[in-house]
């Protein structure tokens, strides 16, 4: 299968790393003199730019976390003046909204990323390609949209088409490829089965998500008859495309010019070795506007070294199964269930609750029952069903998440699971 | 071809390169661009040997030259183009030429005067004419001449356009692209960031001793701060 830029995918190590190096330290120059939270983090850690002479010295240098990102909203860790940027994309998450700048050249080198994601799942010219994903609340849509324009594919964005429509303009329009969630995917390919994949041209499914497992793919694929490429990419750090499969389906080539990989043990923030199983933190190498120093994923994964057969030699990395924390992905938003305890404190202080999600027409549905005292239920009907549209409307106002809110007595909740993710038993996700 | 890791280099305790890594690969032109006492010329210098640096590699095709002296860097295929031509004055074109290939066997010297006089013709014509005598655009066409007489692998140019009229700098960055074909990777130090940008095909910009952005040209040219510190845009609206 076709390689984009072999001259970075296909090089050997001592070449990548040559130019990780290169790119880190010019990084690490610009973000100490640009960025007042870098300079002071590093001058705490009591390193300089100048001490980072390899890449083994990353680890000198502190962990950035989702925390650190809201401290310092919304334009404090940007390295260029804001009229060098020219697109602000918020990136929504627990405890608010992290916003993302790019300067011109970050748009190009996004575009080139995402053109690169495409081809290895084997996307070329002549491909009509079905974009479900959402333009506000995943980044990935546009830089799939550029990147696809690049190569001279065929776009069709869809998204907020309702799903039926989607799947009759997917028949219609002959559309080779579809770029979704898994969820979307999912949704999509029930009625693709029912309606007969015969009707369809479609060969491929390119998967933006943030967890993803053996069983998913399966399901996917059987749904859609098409072949599935799994992608991983960040809204924070706005890099969607920055590991995808190729057709070997053995691990996401991860953008190793771009973006600079290690595994951490989450629980102690120490490096671990390559091929162990840990939280992935990452470096942007080539940001102008907003980059990032070991930024805290949350995801777990692990990192491979092994040359694919595919020819790439950069480092792969498994799909990512997990969350290092207890936060769940819905429609592209992350919610960590102590933000409804947050929420909820307000109202009905110390309440148990329990947060379930479902798929619905390819959306994340969110519904919540709070466990509220027997004597709540001696009242009137009128008085509960108040309590559940006020809860409602304060998980909108302090989340942006739609959610139903379901009263139940508290002792039903004893022992239940804080967190029941039913979109796809075979997620992967626990709760 | 050429790699150069994590190098600290400067006079005494003056550090002026502070961590610089770079690398070109053979039949590229790769520009450092950079305001004054940046770093640029030391950085040129301590490839070239003349400096020794105090920490970092130097590697010429998986070699590490780093402690060699500077005739030995000459032999790895390292010839620099010094800041101010520096050309033997009294001296013919040709003597100029063939101390350039004192490494070099005859034969193979007069073989390397034939590529030189091809690529800077005017060098042919004047070649008895005695070094300091000639124009400037000349002197500098010689002093580049007089590197490759060394077969190099890696030429080190400094400030090649200084003190020439812009005609003759165009005229004297063309013929650079020609060392493509030969495979000969370039590392070009120049103050005229339009010039060197046009010229190569990627860049780094030195900052105080460290590289603060690299690329390829073309993104340099659309970079900001580039355009507002090398190329003269937006001069008067600098960081609100």
């Amino acid at each position: 299968m076709a390689i984009l830029d072999p001259q970075v995918e296909t090089v050997a190590r001592e070449s990548i790393e040559q130019i990780q190096l290169e790119r880190l330290q010019a990084t690490l120059n610009r973000v100490y003199r640009h960025v007042r939270y870098y300079r002071q983090a590093l001058d705490q850690a009591g390193v300089m730019p100048e001490d980072i002479g390899a890449l083994a010295d990353l680890q000198r240098l502190p962990l950035t976390g989702r925390d650190d990102l809201l401290n310092h909203q919304p334009y404090d860790l940007f390295a260029v003046p804001l009229r060098d940027v020219v697109r602000l994309h918020p990136a929504a998450g627990a405890g608010g909204p992290v916003v993302v700048g790019y300067t011109q050249n970050d748009i190009g080198i996004w575009t080139r990323m995402a053109a690169r994601a495409l081809v290895s799942a084997g996307v070329g010219r002549d491909d009509v390609i079905h974009l479900s994903l959402d333009y506000a609340t995943n980044a990935a849509a546009l830089g799939t949209q550029s990147g696809a324009e690049v190569l001279g594919a065929s776009i069709i964005p869809c998204s907020g088409l309702a799903l039926d429509r989607q799947v009759e303009l997917m028949r219609h329009y002959r559309v080779t490829v579809l770029v979704a969630t898994p969820t979307q995917a999912l949704q999509l390919g029930k009625i693709i089965d029912a309606v007969g994949p015969g009707a369809f041209s479609l060969k491929t499914a390119l998967i933006v998500g943030e967890v993803w497992s053996g069983e998913l793919r399966e399901q996917i694929q059987s749904l859609l008859s098409a072949d599935a490429f799994a992608s991983y990419g960040l809204s924070e750090m706005a890099i969607p495309g920055m590991a995808t499969e190729c057709c070997e389906h053995n691990g996401l080539h991860i953008s190793e010019d771009n973006v600079l990989a290690e595994i951490i043990d989450p629980a102690t923030g120490e490096n671990l070795p390559m091929g162990e199983r840990g939280e992935l933190v990452l470096t942007t190498l080539t940001r102008e506007a907003a980059p990032m120093i070991r930024y805290r994923t949350g995801d777990l994964t692990a990192l491979r070294a092994e040359s694919c057969a595919c020819g790439r030699t950069t480092l792969r990395m498994e799909p990512a199964h997990a969350r290092a924390d207890d936060v769940v992905i819905l429609n592209g938003t992350r919610l960590a269930p102590s933000q409804i305890e947050e929420v909820f404190d307000r109202l009905i202080p110390g309440a148990p609750f329990q947060i379930v999600i479902r798929a619905r027409d390819g959306q994340d549905e969110l519904e919540i029952v709070a466990g509220v005292d027997t004597s709540r239920f001696e009242d009137k009907i009128r008085s509960l069903q108040t309590l559940g549209k006020q809860l409602e409307a304060e998980v909108y106002e302090h989340l942006g998440l739609r959610a139903f809110v379901r009263l139940a007595e508290a002792a039903y909740l004893h022992g239940v699971p804080r967190l029941q993710d039913c979109r796809a038993a075979a997620s992967g996700k626990e709760g | 071809m050429l790699r150069v890791e994590n190098l600290t280099s400067g006079y005494g305790r003056i550090l002026a390169l502070k961590g610089v890594s770079l690398h070109a690969q053979s039949g590229e032109i790769v520009t450092l661009i950079g305001a004054n006492g940046s770093g640029k010329s030391t950085l040129l210098a301590t490839l070239a040997g003349v400096i020794r640096p105090t920490q970092g590699r130097v590697m010429i095709n998986g070699k590490d030259v780093t402690a060699l002296s500077a005739e030995q860097h000459v032999r790895a295929g390292i010839a620099l183009v010094p800041e101010g031509r520096q050309l033997f004055a009294p001296m013919t074109v040709e003597e100029n030429l063939q101390l350039g290939a004192y490494t070099q066997p005859g034969k193979q010297a007069a073989e390397t005067m034939e590529y030189v006089l091809e690529m800077f013709p005017i060098l042919g014509e004047r070649s008895h004419q005695v070094a300091g005598t000639l124009s400037g655009g000349e002197q500098q066409m010689l002093a580049i001449g007089r590197a490759l007489m060394s077969k190099p692998q890696l030429l080190l140019l400094d400030e090649p356009s200084m003190g020439l009229a812009p005609r003759i700098a165009r005229e004297i960055f063309r013929s650079l692209s020609n060392l493509q074909s030969e495979n000969t990777a370039v590392l070009l130090v120049e103050q005229n960031a339009h010039l060197a940008l046009q010229t190569a095909s990627r860049g780094y910009v030195l900052e105080t001793g460290r590289i603060v952005i690299e690329g390829d040209c073309e993104s340099l040219r659309n970079n900001r701060d580039v355009q507002r510190a090398y190329l003269g845009r937006e001069y008067s609206e600098v960081w609100e």
